[in-house]
């Protein structure tokens, strides 16, 4: 049985998200969109799964991989632009709809996490949040390991630190290899995911912490999207860069922040230092000029 | 006016935002990220790291300890008639094939014969595949299996990576085809030379005995666990529990 999942392309309510990758591979409750979807048409029946992917469309197929993992053949088309679902069934089912799963599992536009058509994800990032806290009991499919319900509306990833005197307040969401510091509070409706470091005394409430993200201590995140030093308020979609690392910052690659460091801020005064000698090199023969100038006019 | 009293603020908070004041302050809170960003990545990454650590290591000494042993049983093999190694192809982690090496312990034709056998396949489930008394093992090849030299071999596989010392057996994939979603969840780490049930039963184990306790191992996935089961292969590989 065959399936087509359409990755959303550019959703400029949530434009903040793609900064760095398609939409349809920004982690959300410790798997991305597309790998979600195809798992779900997995479940249904699907042996080959068509993903068409307008956006970055490699970073995709690096991201879904070669379906082997959900024991699909898995392909993942680059278009042009975004496709509707209808110019998609259109052109793939042409020979008819009989060696694909039954509608509406057939032929996806992936705007909404698997089962759940009226939490859209794309409107905006208050819509984008809600879906994912609304979606947190069903994140345990039958294929997903290392996570448990470890308290009813709590869920942890295997892996995950939380120390003795952190807080968690049910719904939320801790993914695997979370580090969760003492005296922090984790939620009401918060998600971290994997890899996530919330500190001592930091807390989490109504917010989303991307992969790989470091909130500092006593820092407090509350109606927030925070991915690496990219703080998004999904109340009034503001979106602002934290400046200072030990607030919040990204655990991969640099860390993040607007202040220079304290290399970049010594270089210009250490390329002026070395390159006073040249300096002065070039401007002593202009003297010698001038004066043989003046000598022919003297 | 005591600003202090007509707006309480929560002294910890007051003593840990203090350094921001000052430009050495500040600097220290940038050393402070600084050392825990690397922490942290230790941390996170470190377990990975010391798994394969142990699997390059564990590998590399068996592999040089056990060489002259691996030589005799590769020239018992070869002088039975046929080649000494035998290569198969296994699933590892997310369904990634690769070619898997045993001392072969059947006869040369021994995958020609697979079908009129799997009728006889006392996995009643019919996922996996064992029978007993399996008339396509040689004589030699019976005694490599109850001690489980034939699987001497795969260090190599665990030094060049394609398997660890301690993981989820790899399958077939002819078992793989027939997998549920559920059943998959043993393919979500690399595979091993032992795990949790060669050392408790190994072939005797049905298959969902084989996914629940390959599942168990992997959510609780550990160095201390890993060395554990090591220590633990050895009484039942000598013992031959299980093996056939």
């Amino acid at each position: 049985m065959k399936a087509l999942l359409i990755c959303p392309a550019v959703r400029p309510a949530v434009a903040q998200l793609a900064e760095t990758r398609p939409l349809a591979t920004v982690p959300l409750l410790g798997e991305c969109l597309v790998n979600h979807w195809i798992e779900h048409v997995a479940a249904r029946g699907a042996r080959e799964v068509i993903v068409l992917a307008a956006d970055r469309a490699e970073q995709v197929r690096s991201a879904a991989g070669d379906g082997e993992r959900w024991g699909v053949r898995l392909d993942v088309v680059s278009t042009a632009s975004e496709t509707t679902v209808a110019e998609a069934a259109a052109h793939y089912q042409a020979e008819g709809k009989s060696r694909w799963l039954p509608a509406p599992d057939d032929v996806v536009l992936m705007s909404h996490l698997p089962g759940c058509p009226e939490w859209p994800l794309f409107e905006s990032y208050a819509a984008w949040f809600a879906a994912a806290v609304a979606w947190m009991p069903r994140a345990l499919t039958p294929a997903r390991v290392r996570v448990s319900e470890i308290r009813p509306g709590i869920w942890a990833g295997r892996r995950a630190r939380i120390a003795l005197g952190a807080e968690l307040i049910a719904p939320c969401w801790i993914g695997d290899q979370v580090f969760v510091g003492p005296r922090a509070v984790v939620g009401r409706g918060a998600v971290v995911e994997d890899r996530a470091v919330i500190e001592a005394g930091a807390q989490v409430v109504a917010s989303y912490v991307g992969r790989d993200t470091f909130v500092g201590r006593m820092t407090a995140v509350a109606n927030s999207l925070a991915v690496g030093p990219t703080l998004i308020n999904w109340q009034t979609d503001s979106a602002l860069r934290v400046p200072d690392p030990f607030l919040l910052c990204s655990l991969a690659g640099p860390a993040g922040g607007t202040q220079p460091g304290w290399l970049a801020a010594v270089r210009p005064k250490l390329g002026r230092l070395l390159a006073w000698p040249l300096l002065a090199l070039t401007a002593w023969p202009a003297r010698s000029s001038r004066s043989s100038d003046l000598k022919l006019t003297g | 006016m005591n600003l202090a009293r007509a707006f309480p603020i929560n002294p910890q908070l007051l003593g840990h935002f203090e350094d921001f004041q000052s430009p050495a302050g500040l600097w220290r809170l940038r050393c402070y990220v600084w050392t825990r960003r690397i922490a942290w990545r230790v941390l996170i990454d470190g377990a990975d790291a010391a798994k394969r650590t142990l699997d390059i290591v564990g590998s590399a000494v068996a592999l040089l300890v056990l060489s002259p042993l691996l030589a005799a049983l590769a020239l018992l093999i070869r002088l039975d008639g046929g080649p000494a190694i035998f290569t198969q192809t296994r699933v590892g982690r997310f369904g990634q094939e690769f070619k898997m090496f045993k001392f072969r312990s059947m006869r040369p034709d021994a995958e020609l014969r697979l079908a009129e056998l799997l009728a006889a396949n006392q996995h009643a489930n019919g996922v996996t595949f064992k029978i007993k008394q399996d008339p396509r093992i040689t004589r030699l090849g019976r005694w490599l299996r109850r001690f489980s030299c034939d699987e001497l071999p795969q260090f190599y596989n665990v030094l060049i990576g394609d398997m660890s010392l301690v993981g989820p057996r790899p399958p077939v994939p002819r078992e793989v085809v027939k997998y549920s979603l559920a059943d998959r969840r043993r393919l979500a780490v690399k595979p091993g030379i032992t795990c949790l049930w060669q050392i408790g039963g190994r072939a005797e184990i049905d298959f969902s005995g084989q996914v629940r306790l390959d599942v168990a191992y992997i959510e609780n996935q550990s160095l201390t666990q890993d060395l554990r089961i090591l220590a633990r292969t050895l009484p039942a590989v000598i013992f031959g529990s299980g093996a056939y």
